[in-house]
């Protein structure tokens, strides 16, 4: 195989990766200690006893929740095959009791190779979920309920909510109900009536530890020996990796990277983009990629915006900083016009232009988002008259002007004199 | 996006098609073509592919984006994550990514959320292209299925995406040698969403927005590619639910460099047209780097500077490009001072009433127009209604009594004293207050006094003006002023000349606003022959 095709696919083989959370967490899986473990007990233990059980999977986005949780149902599904039924709720879609008493009773039709009817009324779908709750109670099989997005469920009157734990609180029905949730007091959004029928268990995700890590990268960036891969470049790609992932610089560059968020979601979106500019001629992974990779990951939008800004947007966002030092409460355009008319006045400078210019330029300002309007939805008045707000700092506006190719020395006089 | 190749044989003549042969081929072949079904290989680009050079050779100065991404979207078969596409407005994001995905030859779905202005119209727009419906006249113009809550649009779409994904996968097994040109090369399905930001906007934008970003992760398909187009940048799009933010492709604005590029492309006189852009692009470029802005600007001003060459295929030598410069020197400052403006073709009767009227004004260059006259017309009673409007957003309404009187004329009285330090002072807050406040509101009741007023007074005088006949052709009729009043007040409304205002917590009757400024409405009373001037109050 040629060294081009054998790095396509190999890079097709680290981008499936890295898309895929599932085969990310289950090195993070293997210690008894892990959340994988403590998962997999509780589950398993409710199905082999035939109880109801509930837990709440906390932690921060992209943490790998759902992906642990996958990984525990898979491996369930091995162990004891026709035991276990899953149905999965989105907070984001579901969290509308009409919605969400449909969405499972159109799973449960689906599982169980039953005629859905999408005419069936609330009431309807909900006795049909007791009822087959009731019916797979006395089958002896479990239904797992995975609510993801738990607190979206917590809006509102919580009925699903309380519908759910209070069928689990009958003999007859063998339930397990999985909150996914962000919010690290999910539980204390809930109802008194819910919240007593919750068993309290959480299982916090915490964010992987530096080893944690360093495994983590050797696990997803190592090409497998035994795949289509030609072995000798298998084994070279891991051996460059291994060096790699030893040398200072690089370990440097990732955790300045997860300074900011340390949740392994985050790594992988860095990983993403510096695997897809991975040298195809050589095929290896080099420092390089990682290295251009973190500023283009790592934006500063509002600095992109004023590079991007004309000198006359710039003039008159000097001008409506000139304003707020000046204490104006409320300014608007016409105010703008009179200081960029005074300082025209003062300096002399060669960019006055007409009034019907600088609104166009005012406008171009409020697509791009460093100005606003305060009045929200006030369009009672026309655009001169509304009172606006900058939405950049005055360091940022500053340190763009000074990065601003060719920017009007004035400009830089003015700003220093207001720091 | 997918075309149709054309049919051979017309499949059915209708009566009207058989009787007019000559013109009706195009519109015969379209017809019977809307009735062929779409399949999965109307789901690429279309036209023949391009290659990687042309394509970085039609986008001058995008060559890192365009190589960002195609590395990005990675090769065949390869999953990827979300892609956030952000850059000013005219920047290029909406062409490049059609274009790579032209090159690319793989199927994707692109809708825009400009035509697609509400959840459901978006949601069915995708479901339409993914299963490959075509609204025509047998189906009534309807979706292939209604959509509205994000759940079902969920669903709808695992559903279609696999459909078409095991199309793919099929397709790439068989070849078509009659169409390999534009034959779906992958097995990856693509999402593109162009204009984001307008879902800010939305009455659902708190749950559609993260859901739109949570997609991936819900429908946990690798098949497919989301990709997210938007003008504004991706901190613009924080709220309170989180998601996991898609990857960044940047794509700054044009530098001068990269414009002169731009507008020497496709020209054809390109000697003349370097030293044109030699005097214009920078003054130009301190206002606006936009192309679509610049090039409105440029067209007229480089008919002007052609005006004195006779051959466009001359290479300009040194003393030439000074004469051109000079010669163009006096309209750039003019142009400079322009909001673009696309200037349509007057009908011959006007332009020569226009020449006899010029005859004896300045002349200036057509690019700015000098206009003493309105450019539109509006009616008369709309044009006194304006009046009334803006003498009532100006004027405070303790003065109407003064200065509209019983009979309809003005009041002469006019106090003369010698102004105070202490009424400078006033007046100079006066003028900052109305800087910063703006035309104050007015009740409807006071504009339709004030217009009463003032059409009398017109009446009155039309009288004796109609011994002159002007020739202008304008009915003036009695009573003809005052009819429809109101719905000439929604009118104006409608063209945004008067606002209509929240109601006085008092009284309860709605306040309304006028928005134009004084040259305008000076304009419209010169065309009325109106006194504005004296109705004003100056402070």
């Amino acid at each position: 195989m040629g060294r081009e095709k054998a790095a396509k696919e190999a890079l097709n083989l680290l981008r499936g990766r890295l898309c895929d959370p599932t085969f990310v967490f289950k090195p993070l899986s293997d210690s008894p200690e892990s959340n994988y473990s403590k998962l997999k007990f509780i589950i398993s233990s409710s199905v082999t006893e035939a109880c109801n059980n509930s837990i709440l999977l906390l932690g921060p986005r992209g943490s790998g929740k759902i992906a642990v949780l996958e990984l525990v149902l898979k491996d369930l599904f091995l162990e004891y095959p026709d035991m276990i039924s899953v149905i999965r709720l989105s907070g984001l879609l579901h969290s509308d009791d009409n919605c969400a008493f449909k969405e499972i009773a159109r799973q449960l039709c689906v599982e169980h190779d039953l005629l859905f009817s999408k005419m069936a009324s609330f009431d309807d779908n909900s006795q049909f979920m007791i009822a087959m709750l009731r019916e797979c109670g006395l089958a002896h099989k479990t239904v797992i309920f995975v609510l993801d997005e738990f607190d979206l469920f917590a809006q509102g009157k919580q009925r699903l909510l309380y519908s759910l734990l209070d069928a689990m609180q009958s003999i007859t029905s063998q339930a397990v109900v999985i909150g996914v949730s962000c919010r690290l007091d999910a539980d204390q959004l809930l109802e008194k009536r819910v919240r007593s029928r919750f068993s309290h268990r959480k299982l916090m995700f915490l964010p992987p530890s530096k080893e944690d890590l360093q495994r983590l990268l050797g696990h997803i960036l190592s090409l497998p020996l035994d795949s289509t891969l030609p072995r000798d470049y298998a084994v070279e790609f891991n051996a460059k990796l291994q060096n790699m992932l030893a040398d200072e610089k690089f370990k440097q560059t990732i955790y300045t990277y997860m300074d900011s968020d340390a949740t392994v979601n985050h790594l992988l979106r860095f990983l993403f983009r510096a695997v897809s500019y991975m040298d195809l001629g050589s095929g290896f992974l080099a420092l390089e990629n990682f290295k251009t990779a973190l500023p283009n990951i790592q934006r500063q939008p509002k600095l992109e915006c004023i590079t991007d800004c004309s000198i006359l947007e710039l003039y008159i966002l000097v001008c409506m900083k000139r304003l707020e030092v000046k204490e104006q409460n409320s300014y608007n355009f016409n105010s703008v016009m009179t200081e960029y008319k005074s300082i025209h006045d003062t300096f002399q400078t060669s960019d006055y232009y007409a009034r019907n210019v600088c609104l166009r330029a005012f406008e171009h300002l409020q697509q791009r988002e460093l100005i606003s309007f305060t009045d929200n939805r006030g369009h009672n008045q026309s655009v001169e008259f509304r009172p606006v707000k900058l939405l950049i700092s005055s360091y940022e506006l500053q340190k763009g002007l000074k990065s601003y190719r060719s920017c009007p020395v004035i400009l830089l006089k003015l700003m220093d004199r207001e720091a | 996006m997918g075309k149709e190749e054309s049919p051979q044989v017309t499949r059915r003549t209708t009566r009207s098609s058989s009787s007019t042969p000559v013109a009706n081929n195009v519109v015969e072949t379209t017809k019977t073509s809307e009735h062929e079904p779409l399949t999965i290989n109307d789901l690429v680009f279309g036209e023949d592919p391009i290659s990687l050079d042309d394509l970085l050779s039609s986008f001058p100065s995008r060559r890192v984006q365009i190589l960002e991404l195609v590395h990005l979207l990675g090769p065949s078969n390869s999953p990827m994550l979300p892609l956030f596409i952000y850059g000013g407005a005219s920047t290029g994001k909406t062409s490049i990514i059609l274009q790579t995905f032209r090159h690319l030859n793989r199927p994707f779905v692109y809708s825009s959320c400009l035509t697609c202005y509400s959840p459901r119209i978006l949601f069915e727009s995708i479901l339409n292209q993914l299963m490959l419906h075509r609204k025509n006249a047998m189906n009534g113009y309807s979706s292939v299925k209604r959509c509205e809550k994000p759940a079902d649009f969920v669903n709808f779409l695992r559903e279609a995406l696999s459909n078409v994904i095991n199309n793919l996968m099929g397709n790439s097994g068989k070849l078509n040698t009659k169409r390999l040109v534009s034959q779906a090369r992958g097995n990856t399905v693509y999402l593109i969403f162009d204009n984001l930001e307008l879902v800010r906007a939305w009455d659902k934008s708190s749950t559609i927005l993260p859901f739109l970003f949570n997609l991936y992760d819900v429908l946990k398909m690798p098949e497919l590619g989301l990709i997210f187009v938007s003008n504004t940048s991706p901190d613009t799009y924080y709220s309170s639910m989180g998601y996991i933010e898609p990857v960044p492709v940047y794509f700054p604005d044009y530098t001068e460099d990269d414009l002169r590029q731009i507008f020497m492309r496709n020209q054809a006189n390109r000697k003349v047209y370097s030293s044109f852009l030699d005097v214009v692009l920078r003054p130009f470029c301190r206002i606006t780097r936009r192309v679509d802005e610049l090039s409105t600007a440029f067209a007229p001003l480089f008919a002007k500077y052609c005006e004195p060459l006779s051959d466009l295929g001359v290479v300009p030598r040194e003393e030439m490009k000074r004469r051109l410069f000079s010669h163009l020197q006096p309209h750039i400052a003019p142009s400079l001072n322009e909001v673009f403006k696309i200037s349509s073709k007057p009908s011959p009767e006007a332009e020569s009433n226009k020449e006899m009227k010029q005859k004896g004004s300045r002349r200036r260059f057509a690019g700015c127009e000098e206009i003493d006259e309105l450019d539109f017309h509006m009616s008369t009673s709309a044009k006194y209604l304006l009046i009334s409007a803006f003498l009532a957003s100006r004027n405070p309404a303790t003065l109407d009594a003064s200065l509209f009187d019983s009979m309809g004329g003005f009041n002469s009285r006019k106090r003369k004293r010698k102004p105070s330090q202490k009424s400078l002072e006033q007046k100079e807050t006066a003028e900052q207050e109305l800087l910063m406040k703006g035309p104050g509101t007015f009740p409807l009741e006071r504009l339709l006094a004030i217009f009463q007023c003032i059409t009398s007074v017109a009446e009155g005088s039309v009288d004796e003006e109609e011994q002159e006949n002007e020739g202008l052709g304008v009915q003036r009729g009695d009573s003809g002023l005052m009819s429809d009043v109101l719905l000439q007040l929604s009118s104006l409304c409608n063209a945004n000349f008067i606002i209509k205002g929240g109601s006085c917590p008092l009284e309860g009757s709605t306040r309304y606003r006028s928005t134009v400024s004084e040259e305008m409405v000076l304009k419209v009373a010169r065309s009325l022959k109106f006194p504005l001037s004296k109705y004003l109050y100056r402070r």
